[in-house]
């Protein structure tokens, strides 16, 4: 592959190949500049990385038995074929047999003997910040001896081809006519990426997800760094403490992710989503309905567990609300006096629950419509006990769905249920959906809570708990969905006064002037990868917004508003609807901006003037 | 009718679903006379069972034995745990409220003290009680306090906790709204809220206070910190500022309950509030002190109707230790195992001894012995049967079911003795034992049944050897005394009358002793026994050791050779008496009475749902059991959409681009080329299995790239 290549950009291949062949302390240096410039670009794919230092073990006995002096001696076209060898045989599954011998055997070699021909590890060691560097530098020594005019042709070009991107995408300068050029210089970049790509064997591609997406839309930044990077980590080894895991995946250095983002992909809204989501046939409804089944099954015992004045907390996976339910239809049954036992629901992911909602329907429950239990919390608890003491005969089944969710999540909270709990004529079975929920009650509310606890994984959807739609928007910074899309904003702004929506038009205006503003700095006249750039920057410039005193100055110059008192009145009408976000910046000034994508806040602008 | 077309519209939206809060009601409830009949059946048959025992639910406890144990059985063995445990816990509450019956009588005569000193005292009367760092036991002691307060004081009690309140507006309004609602029906709380002069009080106003203490005529008020170290130190100093500026009117007494130590509290106080306080200490019994107390009545004690075996006493004792928990919570462990016992072992109604010769041979079915036949316990008899070559023994147990109940009922009446038996070793041995026994740890190693061989007895036999007859003669008595009366915590009566032959060896020794004291208080010559002399000399060198040993065996008396003998013969006695109760694992039918199965107390008492999460995500086939995803190491695309986005999650960097994520995911799907997948599809439910992520705590979204998320959960960490 990487042979092709050379053919295809001969210049570049024979700029390199005098310094090959130069005496080795000219290599060395030759070898040298190239790698300090770009340090990460030693040719060496992943593939082979990872074969090395994997086979380094046993082939390290064999390094010192290897003759090393031949090395530098022996000509070059005698390693052409022996660099044919390994790049053709790079998706066998022993091409260590070759290369990483060498490698090995160079190794020791390093600091003693001065004549050796490699002289970059060391230097290279400074700059490298991956885990599993070493192997990396090995085998480029190991190119001096195998396909190295190749290899250093290539890298030639491909370092002629960085400095060009890193230039033009810095500087801007490009002109027209280096765009032919620049299309070469990337397509040297990327034919050693696609090499690594085709080197990869399936096995390895399902490993980690971020190692077949990154190469798939290389863009200029992640060449600049993000890429190599990520190239120079290979899939980290199978079976790794978790705590090994954790540092290997949060070793310091960039970021390696590719800047792909999600303007191709049409998001949801909630009404496709649901469309689609009850047209969804779950492979596994059996399983799951099997699994539901055999917790069902001790339901007997769960009564039994409540009857002797413990409480229940049911954990693990999956939404347990209509196991739960079954559960109420159970112990329904086997209650015998209706009117003085009662089941209470309390759906805990509500978002607008509280507790005093908790203890009013439970004092509904057992008293006629109307008892007023007080305004405290705390008073209503006491009344709510006092008023169960009344009729010994009372008895309260309290399900709580999610008592581990946002609204019940509060330490009072949590404390007045507790002693709710506690009572003797009260029982209370809960679903706790986060995996570190325990960490909600030290040990004295757990006492008070004297849960008994049960694994239930369901495998069940969280249909009712989560709003998909919403959660997965905030998660992509598009809460800007929340009011429903752009259709949502107009709809809004026809029910508001024409100041307002004029207000909103200053801010779009302002917004999308910015967004220009810092896109033109960077973006030049390239039209092929301006989209690309613009999209960042308008990302970016859709975080940082417009300054709240700039768009009232606007506001007022306009007429739109005469004090700052009318200004934030129609400013509160927006934040309202969620159309618009307001942040501080460093510096702690105010930031305004309507939180949508360019192409979206001009269509919205056009509504608007329309 | 249109109800009906908005649900089908809705599919799988359910109204209730998002209501707050509702009260429970069958789907079917208004055909009530469907159900009703059926209801109305199984309560009269569960009333029938449990024998006139009219149950407020219907509950009972699950057939066992494959639907074949007989009902009778059933409702025995529900009868036999309710009686069993309302035995423990009366014993258990009787010593809980012991415990802190010194304390809250203290505390009580303390604060009916503060009266008499009037309303003119300078500074706070102020009562600490120092109860250990236990928080959780402390509510308990608190209300127990406040209750005897109420009833014996004159005057309203607060217990304040440091999360009711915050700042001191908040204290004293909570103080004053439960001093003003603490006589429920008074009628006048509303007139507490103005002056005499009709002005309104603010709701935080101690004149409201004052009022109410001159309308009652209260003696005292008496404000309790419960964790007076959670709050803010400047508030409580704050609030004794307050409380001494107050006392010539108000008659306060304040409480603190303090979990470090005094000093500590003391420190935390600016100096001018410590000065306006007068402060007396009061010690709480440490819980460990109250476990072992429990512990030695409810589970050591001789009437214990259940017994845990070491295993599960030793884990339990571990959690205990480990993370700090209260008292209630090995009761709640204990009352645990009872349930388990009760409601699983479908012999545990043999444990009840008031069935003994009642209708056993009734009861017991022909399931029940087959299924006994496959006991551990019963196999190692068979086992002990036929090594000793009572074959024909072995073979009728084995054959015949009469030899088998007979056999059954034998072991009924001789487990109680034996149990007792080792009891008694048990006490014996804590009282004989020259230094503290940790009585649990005694416990576990004699359920363990290496009573005879652990160092509890090498270290009781050792002193022994080595006391002069003046210590052997109240060594002797005090064991005496012992067998005689036996213990009060553990529920022994004394023995003495049973074991003529322990108790008349060892008067003997005491007498033989003692003449031989007198005979060397005449002669002047002291005894020794021949092992005294071997622990005494402190010699450098082993050949001077055994020089000294060899002079000193030469020199022993008549009289020390006598006493030597006596000694061995107490030990020998003593031996034998620990030596004598077997190992209570292997009695015939130990399952029925002896509970020791620790996997229910782990799971339910220390829950790990990270890891059942974890797991479920992970390799959901361990769940599900599904046959499309058992076979697939890793990822597969048959997982549930969550599980194959939690592996990919746990594959990825710190960063994970949003993009490549779903890329991946489609793919794995079999989105790509094949066209599997609709990408709608796909995108539902990446979305949900997105969303899934979030609300488990493991993503958020990241600042540091557009489109990102950030990773914020490890797996096994």
């Amino acid at each position: 592959m990487k042979r092709k290549q050379v053919e295809e950009d001969p210049a570049n291949g024979h700029d390199q190949e005098p310094s090959a062949k130069k005496s080795p302390a000219g290599a060395r240096a030759a070898e040298q500049t190239v790698d300090d410039d770009q340090p990460p670009q030693n040719g060496s794919t992943p593939i082979k990385r990872r074969y090395l230092w994997r086979e380094s073990v046993p082939v390290e006995e064999e390094r010192d038995s290897a003759p090393s002096g031949d090395e530098s001696m022996d000509g070059v076209e005698q390693r052409k074929p022996n660099g044919e060898l390994e790049n053709s045989i790079g998706d066998d599954a022993e091409p260590e047999d070759i290369t990483p011998r060498k490698g090995r055997r160079g190794r020791p070699k390093q600091d003693g003997a001065e004549n050796y021909t490699n002289g970059t590890t060391p230097k290279k060691d400074s700059l490298l910040k991956t885990l599993f560097s070493t192997p990396t530098k090995v085998n480029s020594a190991s190119e001096l001896d195998t396909p190295r005019i190749e290899r250093n042709a290539d890298r030639s070009a491909r370092k002629k081809s960085t400095r060009t991107l890193i230039e033009r995408t810095i500087l801007g300068n490009t002109s027209d006519n280096d765009e032919e050029e620049e299309d070469i210089a990337e397509e040297i970049y990327n034919s050693e990426e696609e090499g690594n790509i085709d080197e990869d064997g399936p096995g390895l591609i399902g490993g980690l997800a971020e190692d077949d997406n990154a190469p798939a839309t290389p863009s200029k930044r992640g060449r600049k760094k993000g890429t190599k990077n990520r190239r120079k980590s290979p899939t980290p080894p199978a079976d790794l403490t978790p705590h090994e895991k954790y540092f290997y995946q949060n070793r310091g250095g960039r970021v390696k992710t590719s800047n792909n983002t999600l303007s191709s992909l049409a998001l949801l809204n909630h009404e496709e989503y649901f469309s689609r989501a009850r047209d969804l046939v779950d492979s596994h409804a059996r399983d799951i309905e099997y699994l539901e089944g055999l917790h069902a099954e001790s339901f007997n015992q769960w009564h039994f567990e409540l009857s002797q004045d413990f409480n229940i907390c049911l954990y693990g996976w999956g939404s347990k609300k209509s196991l739960l339910m079954k559960f109420a239809d159970h112990i329904y049954k086997a209650q015998s006096d209706h009117t003085k036992a009662k089941i209470v629901v309390v759906n805990g992911y509500v978002h607008n629950l509280t507790l005093k909602d908790i203890f009013n329907t439970i004092a509904a429950s057992i008293t006629e419509r109307g008892y007023k239990l007080g305004s405290q919390q705390a008073d209503m608890l006491d009344n709510l006990l006092a008023l169960l003491e009344e009729d010994k005969a009372q008895d309260i089944t309290l399900i709580i769905h999610s008592i581990d969710r946002i609204p019940l999540r509060r330490p009072v909270t949590q404390t007045l249920l507790s002693r709710l709990a506690s009572h003797p004529q009260v029982h209370l079975i809960a679903s706790a959906d986060h995996p570190s929920f325990p960490l909600l009650w030290d040990s004295s509310l757990r006492s008070t809570y004297n849960f008994i606890f049960h694994d239930c994984t369901t495998f069940q959807p969280y249909t009712a708990e989560v709003d998909v739609v919403d959660e997965v928007h905030e998660l992509l910074g598009r809460s800007g969905r929340r009011v429903g899309g752009k259709e949502g904003v107009s709809f809004v702004l026809k029910s508001l006064p024409e100041n307002a929506k004029n207000l909103f038009r200053v801010l779009i205006g302002e917004q999308l002037a910015a967004m220009d503003e810092g896109a033109g700095t960077l973006e030049g006249g390239d039209d092929d990868n301006g989209n690309d750039e613009r999209r960042l920057v308008g990302h970016k410039k859709n975080e940082t917004g417009v300054e709240y005193r700039v768009l009232y100055n606007k506001a007022v110059e306009e007429f739109i508003c005469s004090n700052e008192m009318n200004f934030r009145t129609l400013l509160k009408e927006f934040h309202d609807h969620q159309m618009i976000v307001s942040r501080k910046d460093v510096l702690g000034t105010e930031m305004l901006s309507v939180p949508f994508r360019k192409e979206e806040l001009e269509t919205i602008l056009e509504d608007i003037v329309s | 009718m249109s109800d009906n077309e908005e649900i089908h519209s809705h599919d799988g939206f359910d109204a209730l679903d998002h209501q707050l809060v509702y009260v429970y009601a069958p789907a079917n409830a208004p055909d009530d006379t469907s159900t009703r009949p059926a209801k109305r059946r199984k309560v009269a048959k569960v009333e029938a069972l449990v024998s006139g025992n009219a149950p407020v639910h219907t509950l009972k406890f699950e057939t066992l034995l494959n639907g074949l144990e007989s009902p009778e059985c059933v409702a025995l063995r529900q009868e036999t745990f309710e009686r069993a445990w309302a035995k423990t816990e009366a014993q258990i509450q009787s010593i809980l409220d012991e415990a802190n019956e010194d304390t809250l009588g203290e505390v009580t005569a303390f604060v009916d003290g503060t009266k008499k000193l009037g309303s003119f005292a300078a500074r706070v009367p102020t009562g600490f009680i120092v109860t250990g760092p236990n928080i959780s036991s402390h509510s308990l002691l608190f209300k127990q306090l406040s209750t005897r307060l109420k009833t014996e004081i004159n005057g309203p009690t607060v217990v304040l906790r440091s999360n009711d309140a915050s700042n001191l507006k908040a204290v004293l309004k909570q103080l004053i709204r439960d001093v003003t609602n603490q006589r429920p029906g008074d009628g006048d709380e509303k007139g507490l809220y103005s002056d005499q002069d009709g002005r309104k009080l603010l709701n935080y106003d101690l004149e409201i206070l004052h009022g109410y203490v001159k309308a009652h005529g209260s003696l005292a008020v008496v404000i309790a910190f419960q964790d007076s170290e959670a709050f803010d130190s400047d508030l409580i100093s704050e609030l004794i500022n307050l409380f001494s500026s107050w006392m010539d009117r108000i008659p306060f007494v304040l409480l603190f309950g303090i979990a470090t130590s005094l000093d500590l509290f003391h420190e935390r106080l600016s100096r001018s509030a410590s000065r306006l306080l007068d402060g007396v200490q009061f010690d709480v019994e440490q819980s460990s002190c109250l476990l072992e107390r429990i512990f030695q009545s409810a589970v050591a004690g001789s009437e214990a109707p259940l017994r845990l075996g070491s295993v599960l006493v030793s884990s339990l004792m571990e959690r205990q230790h480990d993370h700090i928990q209260s008292v209630q919570s090995f009761i709640a462990a204990l009352k645990y195992a009872y349930m388990c016992h009760f409601y699983g072992n479908p012999f545990s109604w043999l444990c009840d001894d008031t069935l003994t010769g009642r209708n056993l041979p009734n009861l017991l079915r022909p399931h029940h012995l087959e299924v006994i036949k496959t006991l551990p316990s019963f196999q190692m008899m068979v086992d002990v049967l036929i090594k000793r070559e009572q074959l024909t023994r072995a073979k009728t147990l084995l054959k015949d079911d009469k030899a088998l109940i007979q056999e059954i009922e034998k072991s009924q009446e001789s487990r109680k003795r034996s149990i007792t038996q080792l009891l008694r070793a048990m006490f014996l041995l804590s009282t004989s034992s020259p230094e503290p026994v940790d009585k649990i740890e005694l416990y576990v190693t004699a359920f363990q049944g290496a009573l005879a061989e652990s160092d509890f007895v090498k270290r009781v036999l050792d002193s022994i050897k080595r006391m002069d007859p003046d210590d052997l003669l109240t060594f002797v008595k005090a064991l005496s005394n012992c067998i005689e009366n036996g213990s009060a915590e553990m529920n022994l009566v004394g023995w003495g009358d049973e074991e003529d032959e322990l108790l008349g060896a060892i008067i003997g020794i005491y007498s033989k002793v003692s003449a031989l004291e007198m005979d060397s208080a005449k002669t002047g010559n002291p005894i020794r026994s021949s092992y005294a002399i071997h622990s005494k000399g402190v010699r450098t060198t082993v050949i001077a050791q055994r020089v000294q040993l060899s002079y000193e065996n030469s020199t022993l008396t008549e009289q020390d050779k006598e006493f030597t003998a006596l000694v061995d013969c107490l030990t020998g006695r003593l031996q034998e008496c620990f030596s004598q109760p077997g190992n209570p694992q292997e009695l015939f039918l130990n399952e029925v009475w002896l509970y020791d199965w620790t996997v229910p107390h782990k799971s339910i008492f220390t829950p790990r749902p990270r890891e059942a999460i974890e797991l479920a995500l992970h390799t959901p086939y361990r769940y599900l059991s599904c046959d499309c995803c058992e076979s697939v190491e890793g990822l597969s695309s048959t997982h549930p959409a969550t599980a194959i986005l939690y592996q990919m999650y746990l594959e990825t960097g710190s960063l994970i681009n949003i993009f490549d994520l779903w890329s991946a995911f489609f793919e794995m799907l079999g989105g790509g080329e094949e066209q599997k997948c609709d990408e709608r599809v796909a995108l539902v439910m990446f979305y949900r299995g997105l969303a899934d992520l979030k609300s488990l705590g493991m993503v958020k979204q990241s600042k540091k790239k557009a489109d990102h998320l950030a990773k914020v959960a490890w797996k096994g960490l």
